[in-house]
């Protein structure tokens, strides 16, 4: 008669609550009447952890007599409360013992004896738990003839064959199995497909799996549908080659949880050598995978913070270049203005110094000194103008006095403005335009100085001889304006930064005069209108600056 | 005999200018109106002084200075800028300028200190 029968015998003729169970705890049979008692359905309660049903606060005392009885083989009566079906808590006292287990020859399992000690709803027995007779349950007499007829029914399973040891060795290196925190599992590679043939408590625990419901199974069932991770061909390839192996793998217990299984396996071979065992060790090391887990990712962020100060570092270096750059820009204006300034008053001053000292010019040449005094006089007014136009339109003072305007005739006054000075502007002109008129919405006097700052800038960097075209077209709603010069030409580098303020070209063997405020200007004012300009140039071969105004500011 | 001097300058005004003053004065006046002319001038032709601007088309007034004074040791060169910076300044008298005056001047000290060098 095995275990099973045997239980299935007992429960039948006793009113006694007996439960079977693994070395860990889950329960593999419960008699007749701890069903009834419990409240619970057999499969309700089969293959659980008793742990489940215990009253949290008695689980500690509980495990601590579990521990005693697998270690320490000493029964103890221990009192604790489980929950019934119907939700309340049952006052209980177990009893448990040790037998040989039904499906290992040479493993164990407990059976308890349990008494109900107060039920909470039918008062049956009334007791006091907090008297120290029923604590400790005085009864040595009864529980002695407990403790014999458990012995004496199980006597002959004690008597175990020991072909190479003594019985308290063997028991010994069984206790030191059972007692192991890590799971210990012993496949045997004589069977097909390498069933288990052993598991301990620990792997009970870890895994949620009973003995009953392993043995004879290959541990892959650990592996949920996980078969295709890279340990797996590992510990395959050392199988194959019957040799020890560690590998980590990522398991299920029964209940669907992940852990994370670090198994030591190691081949087992008889005394000639031949293998006939795998044992495993495993041990569920999640919390050290979710630690290194955890530092993985606080080393991802670790390193995004870095890579987000380096970019702020980057941003502060080029925010600090470019305070450099405007610096410089500064200093280039400051330089250059002043420098502006210096040569019309240089020409006024020194010419009204020899108008004052000077008796002996003549009218006409007096007349004209007076003359280059205005004009240069002027030129001073013009320079102020322009750097307050520029202020104006940075500070978003500046306003268009916009109608419907010929953009024919506009172009024609700027070129007779810029012709006016014929001294310096001796470029002759081209003015090609398929339209006798076309009508533009905006500000006359704003359009011609953005001309003539073109125009200006034209004549600075060409030869004086070089016809400078202007070019007049139309395209749906808008006209192009275009002034090209055969002049030097713009550097590619130069081209970005044309229109940022104060920046001046750089000619190396020549200077050219100019507060660089006139490309700045004229872009400001193009684009009040609405309209763009941009620049086509080649070294060498001279620019192309071409405005671009809707015909209409609004639409 | 009256003394000869180049003067380099671009800007009209100053041209008229300076070109008065030295004539009424008794120089007699050689104009360029930029660097490449003023070397050209220096190649064929000897003069007393040398008046340069250093903002110049082309090729500028430190050139000139410094071929001028390659050429000849000796010859007073004077600078009339409107650079005021020392930076520039330096650079002047380093390539082999005697003096260098910034705008605006004074005329009088324009004709004295061209009078130190001869």
């Amino acid at each position: 008669m095995n275990n099973t029968e045997w239980f299935d015998f007992v429960s039948e003729v006793t009113d006694d609550i007996i439960t079977r169970h693994t070395l860990g705890g889950l329960f593999l049979q419960v008699s007749r009447n701890g069903i009834l008692s419990f409240g619970y359905s057999s499969e309700e309660i089969i293959t659980q952890s008793p742990y489940s049903f215990i009253h949290e606060d008695d689980i500690a005392i509980v495990k601590n007599n579990h521990t005693i009885l697998i270690n320490e083989r000493k029964s103890e009566w221990v009192k604790y409360r489980l929950k019934h079906k119907k939700g309340h808590y049952l006052f209980l006292q177990s009893y448990g013992k040790l037998i040989h287990s039904a499906t290992d020859p040479l493993g164990y399992e407990i059976i308890l004896y349990t008494k109900i000690l107060n039920d909470e709803d039918n008062k049956t027995i009334s007791c006091d738990l907090n008297s120290s007779e029923l604590r400790y349950n005085n009864d040595v007499t009864s529980q002695k003839n407990i403790d014999e007829s458990w012995e004496n029914s199980h006597h002959q399973h004690h008597k175990l064959p020991i072909p190479y040891n003594t019985e308290e060795e063997i028991r010994i290196l069984y206790r030191a199995i059972n007692s192991s925190t890590n799971g210990i599992t012993v496949a045997d590679c004589r069977k097909p497909d390498m069933p288990l043939m052993f598991v301990n408590p620990a792997f009970e625990a870890m895994t949620g799996y009973a003995i009953d419901e392993v043995v004879g199974k290959n541990c892959r069932f650990l592996q949920g549908t996980e078969n295709d991770q890279p340990a797996l061909d590992t510990l395959r390839k050392a199988i194959r080659m019957a040799e020890p192996v560690v590998v980590t793998l990522r398991n299920y217990k029964k209940d669907g949880t992940l852990f994370w299984n670090k198994l030591e396996l190691a081949p087992v071979r008889d005394s000639d050598g031949i293998l006939t065992h795998y044992i495993g060790i495993a041990s569920d090391i999640s919390s050290e995978v979710i630690s290194r887990n955890q530092i993985s990712e606080l080393n991802l962020m670790l390193a995004e913070t870095n890579d987000q100060l380096r970019i702020e570092r980057d941003r502060e270096r080029e925010y600090a270049k470019s305070l450099e750059k405007i610096n410089e820009l500064k200093d280039d204006f400051v330089s250059s203005v002043s420098h502006e300034f210096r040569t019309p008053l240089a020409s006024i001053i020194g010419f009204a110094q020899t108008l004052l000292k000077d008796n002996t010019i003549s009218e006409h040449l007096r007349e004209k000194f007076i003359h280059i005094i205005f004009n240069d006089g002027k030129r001073l007014a013009r320079i102020v103008e322009d750097m307050l136009d520029i202020a104006r339109i940075e500070s978003g003072k500046s306003t268009l006095f916009a109608e419907n305007h010929d953009i024919v005739s506009i172009i024609k006054d700027a070129m007779s403005a810029f012709s006016y000075d014929k001294e310096k502007n001796t470029n002759p002109l081209n003015f090609i335009t398929p339209f006798s008129e076309v009508f533009v919405e905006c500000d006359k006097d704003k359009i011609i100085q953005v001309l003539l700052n073109l125009l200006t800038n034209a004549q600075k960097f060409s030869p004086s001889d070089e016809e400078i075209i202007i070019r007049l077209s139309e395209e749906d709603d808008k006209i192009h304006i275009s002034v090209k010069d055969n002049g030097i030409g713009i550097h590619l580098d130069d081209i970005p930064h044309l229109f940022e303020k104060f920046y001046r070209v750089k000619h190396p063997g020549q200077e050219i005069r100019g507060t660089g405020l006139g490309l700045p200007i004229a872009k400001n004012l193009v684009e009040l209108h609405g309209g763009t300009i941009s620049v086509i140039s080649t070294i060498g071969h001279g620019s192309e600056f071409i405005v671009s105004l809707p015909k209409n500011m609004y639409e | 005999m009256s003394k000869t001097i180049l003067l380099v300058e671009d800007e009209d005004s100053m041209q008229i200018l300076l070109t008065y003053v030295l004539k009424s004065k008794g120089f007699v006046v050689h104009l360029a109106s930029n660097g490449k002319d003023a070397i050209s001038l220096l190649q064929t032709s000897e003069f007393d002084v040398l008046c340069t601007d250093i903002m110049l088309p082309e090729v500028n007034g430190i050139e000139v200075c410094a071929y001028a004074r390659k050429k000849y040791p000796d010859l007073p060169i004077i600078v009339i800028s409107s650079k005021s910076q020392e930076k520039e300044i330096e650079t002047a008298l380093e390539v082999g300028a005697n003096d260098y005056i910034t705008k605006p001047f004074d005329v009088d000290y324009l004709l004295q200190i061209i009078k130190k060098y001869l």
